[in-house]
């Protein structure tokens, strides 16, 4: 298990930690050319030795030693101590034999190492290619810099002069294990060693550029194989390797577990928003705050627990278990955070509430709205000027004081802007479209109110007489025009309800009048009744009786048709329409009618229609219509002369109609 | 002897009811207001009561009221009154029937006729089940002896003029058109029959009803048909 493991960590680590390892030592090379005073440092002979604070590499941890020498400098990370003060008992404990540990010297232009030969490659190629170092160095003083700006020192930063500027130098890809180590040591020969190249731009400030390439260092390093068991790449190994054998578990739990959560955010759509007995989708007060702030909330919330990520991976000296156990959690929060939200964004759009609940929405339907209002006053604007335009054209002779005015206002309004930009440039540009937005604006508003009050004129035209104009919707000119208005349309109401009124007292007055002048009507005719039973013997006497009994009768119906024609002009008569046989009300008034019209020797010549044809009326009234007619008929008709009844069905005004004549 | 009470604040009215029907050998009391009619009918035997509506002091209206707490009757509304609402009030109020002033005192009569019979001497014919007699009202057809009687008083019709009562009667409180009349009665199919129907349901009109223009059996729904009302 061990080895296995072993195997795998080297083979998984291989390239990543070595380059991350080789690139340390590459700093270190750097360093060590400019290494001061603010490192650790002693003199063994004619050398100095520095002893840098080495620090853990990122991921991997405390994994390496190395001595580094370049002429009579040396720097190590192996902490000081009196076992190790000379460059000799450094060499000693940086190559100590170790059965975790790699090692590699690089010894006059010779490299050694007891790796396997593949990583070798690579690690020569890496550090020929680079580690060729350029620096300055003052004449006067002997300082040491990185590039030719005297007044900067900026010791152990990275620099653009790091890599040469030498065209020979062959071209590196990521396939430098095949690379071999003689092939960059010739080139690298021929582009630098410690010549003195002077420009002009160095002598004037009396610098010297240095190259140092790897020739000219020595390097002694041994790095670990074994993954310190706190690095993160560990962890994670180490979890995989401890999960190996579930994988089949997981391989199902995977898919069933994607299915459950697919049902479940199914059922939870559809069952966002619905309350037992309601059938409209129910937003919560939570639902309604402005979802800009929701998802603030939740940026805050991954904020918070992103960083708390971040901050664990970087510490790796965390327990495998504290770690997961803490990722676990911190997921769990930020999923249910994100399962908030996501349950208040579809109750939204599902309530179709969506716009009106986040700020931006209603500003976007805000917007909306005021731009159609734009829109609209526009366009009816610009009909406005279309008709305008053909009025002026007729009248533009006659108001030519009005053209003056205008032209007047334009020339202003040019002058205005000339002088504007004139002042301001640019800004006086923006200060006259100012200008016009605000005219064309104040133009619109009363074009605006003028159309409202064509508007309110036309409804109390057209017989609305309930219509009401608010000031608040008119421009300052028309608040006396709504004032009229609304009194012509106050004045109508009035007189409508006035004349309905009058039209009633009317009625009620004619309907007591005649009720009033039934009681004696009554007397009369009962006692001219009993007149008429006496007997009577005197001809002329018997005579007069029958016109009084005649009269009273005529003076009867004429009362009880007074109230029928009052009330019908009054519009008292109520109408029970449904649809009635028009033929057949026909023939059951010739029925009621045919002894009468027999009796005067009146022919009747019906020309009915076969089908029953359907009016939609009144019985009542149209049976009394009629019955007025065939009463006429019967007693002002010519006797012995025909009564025409015929039906007629006038397609071209789509009614049906009847006409009778009688000769 | 019937006692009947004519009551109205119109002196020459009440005088004029009370010569017609003294010669119908009535007994007439006479009232001029509510007041005195009711007084009247809680001391003496009446049998019919003749009520105006508009009168000083206690309206016909609340009189009829006080009356059918008491007794029960027969009252005949008169007034001046000819709004159909004024007729439904007093109906409802529990008038036996309506008639409106300036009257006809020939229908007068028949109704004053008609009320005491059918709440005296003649009160209801039982109708034997299976037996072919049919009956609306006081309106009876005894299709044994080819009868017809209204209020007990046989009236005669033709026999064209009886089929169709008998049809209508037969099927009391149905509206039907002249067409189908004439299919159920003739048995054949309505060729022509137009006015001839109409012609024949006035006839018989004028024959059972006190005033055909205002009838109470043989009602005409103008412009659909006739029927005959349903009277328990």
């Amino acid at each position: 298990m061990k080895a296995h493991l072993h195997q795998k960590r080297h083979f998984l680590i291989g390239v990543n930690f070595k380059s991350a390892y080789l690139g340390r030592i590459r700093s270190e090379m750097e360093e060590l050319i400019f290494a001061n005073d603010s490192y650790k440092m002693i003199k063994d002979g004619n050398n100095r030795i520095y002893y840098t604070n080495y620090y853990p590499i990122y991921g991997i941890g405390d994994c390496g030693n190395f001595l580094i020498i370049y002429q009579d400098k040396a720097l190590t990370n192996i902490p000081f101590s009196e076992k190790t003060d000379t460059l000799a008992e450094i060499k000693e404990e940086v190559i100590k034999k170790d059965n975790n540990k790699v090692n590699f010297c690089y010894e006059n232009n010779e490299y050694t190492s007891n790796e396997p030969e593949f990583l070798d490659d690579y690690t020569r190629g890496f550090l020929n290619y680079n580690t060729a170092i350029t620096y300055y160095s003052s004449r006067k003083t002997g300082a040491i810099t990185r590039n030719d700006y005297s007044g900067y020192d900026y010791v152990g930063s990275e620099d653009e002069n790091v890599i040469p500027e030498v065209d020979e130098i062959p071209e590196i890809t990521s396939d430098t294990a095949s690379y071999s180590v003689s092939d960059v040591s010739t080139t690298s020969l021929t582009t630098d060693t410690t010549n003195v190249i002077e420009s002009e731009t160095a002598q004037e400030r009396e610098v010297e550029q240095y190259t140092a390439a790897i020739e000219d260092f020595t390097i002694y390093t041994s790095f670990i194989t074994e993954l310190p068991e706190n690095s993160e790449i560990a962890l994670v190994i180490n979890t995989m390797t401890q999960l190996k054998p579930y994988e089949q578990q997981i391989m199902i739990a995977l898919p069933v577990s994607v299915i459950l959560t697919l049902l479940i955010s199914i059922f939870l759509i559809n069952s966002i928003g619905h309350v037992k007995g309601k059938d409209e989708i129910q937003l919560t007060d939570f639902d309604k705050i402005p979802l800009e702030v929701m998802l603030c909330a939740v940026l805050i919330v991954f904020a918070i627990f992103g960083v708390s990520i971040e901050e664990l991976g970087a510490d790796i000296m965390v327990s495998q278990n504290t770690f997961f156990t803490t990722i676990t959690t911190v997921y769990i929060i930020i999923f249910a955070v994100l399962e908030i939200f996501m349950v208040t964004l579809i109750a939204r759009i599902k309530a179709k509430k969506f716009l009106d609940t986040c700020i931006c929405g209603r500003l976007f339907k805000w917007s909306v709205k005021i731009l159609s209002e734009m829109l609209d006053m526009i366009k009816r604007w610009l009909l406005k000027i279309r008709d305008s335009i053909k009025k002026t054209q007729k009248g533009i002779s006659e108001n030519i004081k009005l053209t003056w005015k205008l032209i007047g206002a334009i020339g202003i309004y040019i002058i205005v802007s000339i002088v504007l930009v004139g002042i301001f440039g640019e800004f006086g540009v923006i200060l006259d479209g100012i200008i016009l937005f605000y005219v064309m604006y104040q133009v619109l508003a009363r074009v605006n109110s003028f159309m409202k009050l064509e508007a309110g004129l036309k409804e109390i035209y057209e017989g609305n007489n309930t219509i009401r104009l608010y000031k608040d919707d008119f421009t300052k000119e028309f608040e006396n025009c709504v004032d009229y208005v609304n009194d012509i349309s106050n004045g109508f109401e009035n007189a409508v309800e006035e004349s309905l009124k009058s039209e009633r007292l009317k009625t009620e007055l004619i309907t007591n009048v005649s009720h009033d002048i039934k009681t004696p009507l009554t007397s009369i005719i009962n006692y001219v009744d009993l007149i008429k039973k006496e007997n009577i013997d005197n001809d002329k006497l018997k005579e007069y009786v029958d016109i009084l009994d005649s009269k009273s009768q005529r003076l009867k119906k004429l009362t009880e048709d007074l109230v029928e024609a009052s009330k019908a002009s009054s519009g008292n008569v109520s109408l029970n329409l449904e649809e009635i046989g028009l033929i057949e009300l026909l023939n059951q008034l010739i029925g009621e009618y045919k002894d009468k019209f027999e009796e005067k020797n009146l022919e009747i010549v019906t020309n009915l229609s076969k089908v029953n044809i359907k009016v939609k009326a009144d019985s009542r009234y149209l049976y009394r219509v009629i019955d007025n007619l065939f009463g006429n008929i019967s007693k002002y008709a010519l006797e012995n002369s025909r009564v025409y009844i015929e039906t007629e069905i006038m397609e071209a005004r789509k009614s049906k109609g009847y006409s009778k004549k009688y000769i | 002897m019937y006692n009947i009470l004519v009551c109205d604040d119109d002196k020459e009215i009440v005088k004029a009811i009370d010569i017609y029907l003294s010669k119908e050998d009535y007994n007439v009391l006479k009232a001029y207001n509510g007041n005195e009619a009711l007084k009247i009918i809680r001391n003496t035997e009446v049998h019919l009561v003749i009520l105006d509506i508009m009168m000083p002091g206690k309206d016909g209206i609340e009189t009829l009221e006080e009356i059918r707490k008491e007794f029960s009757i027969p009252v005949l509304m008169l007034s001046a009154k000819s709004e159909d609402s004024d007729k439904i009030i007093g109906l409802d109020l529990g008038a036996d029937d309506y008639v409106t002033k300036p009257f006809n005192p020939m229908e007068l009569i028949a109704r004053v006729n008609s009320c005491i019979r059918r709440y005296t001497k003649f009160g209801s014919i039982e109708v034997k089940e299976g037996s072919k007699m049919y009956k609306s009202g006081d309106l009876v057809i005894d299709d044994n002896l080819k009868k017809v009687m209204i209020e007990g008083k046989e009236v005669k019709l033709t026999p064209t003029e009886y089929n169709i009562l008998k049809f209508l009667l037969k099927n009391k409180g149905t509206v039907f058109s002249i067409d189908q009349i004439y299919e159920n009665v003739w048995k054949d199919e309505a060729y022509a029959a137009e006015n001839i129907i109409a012609v024949h349901i006035r006839h018989i009109r004028e024959k059972i009803e006190i005033n055909p223009k205002d009838p109470r059996y043989l009602k005409v729904i103008w412009g659909i048909g006739y029927k005959i009302e349903k009277i328990d």
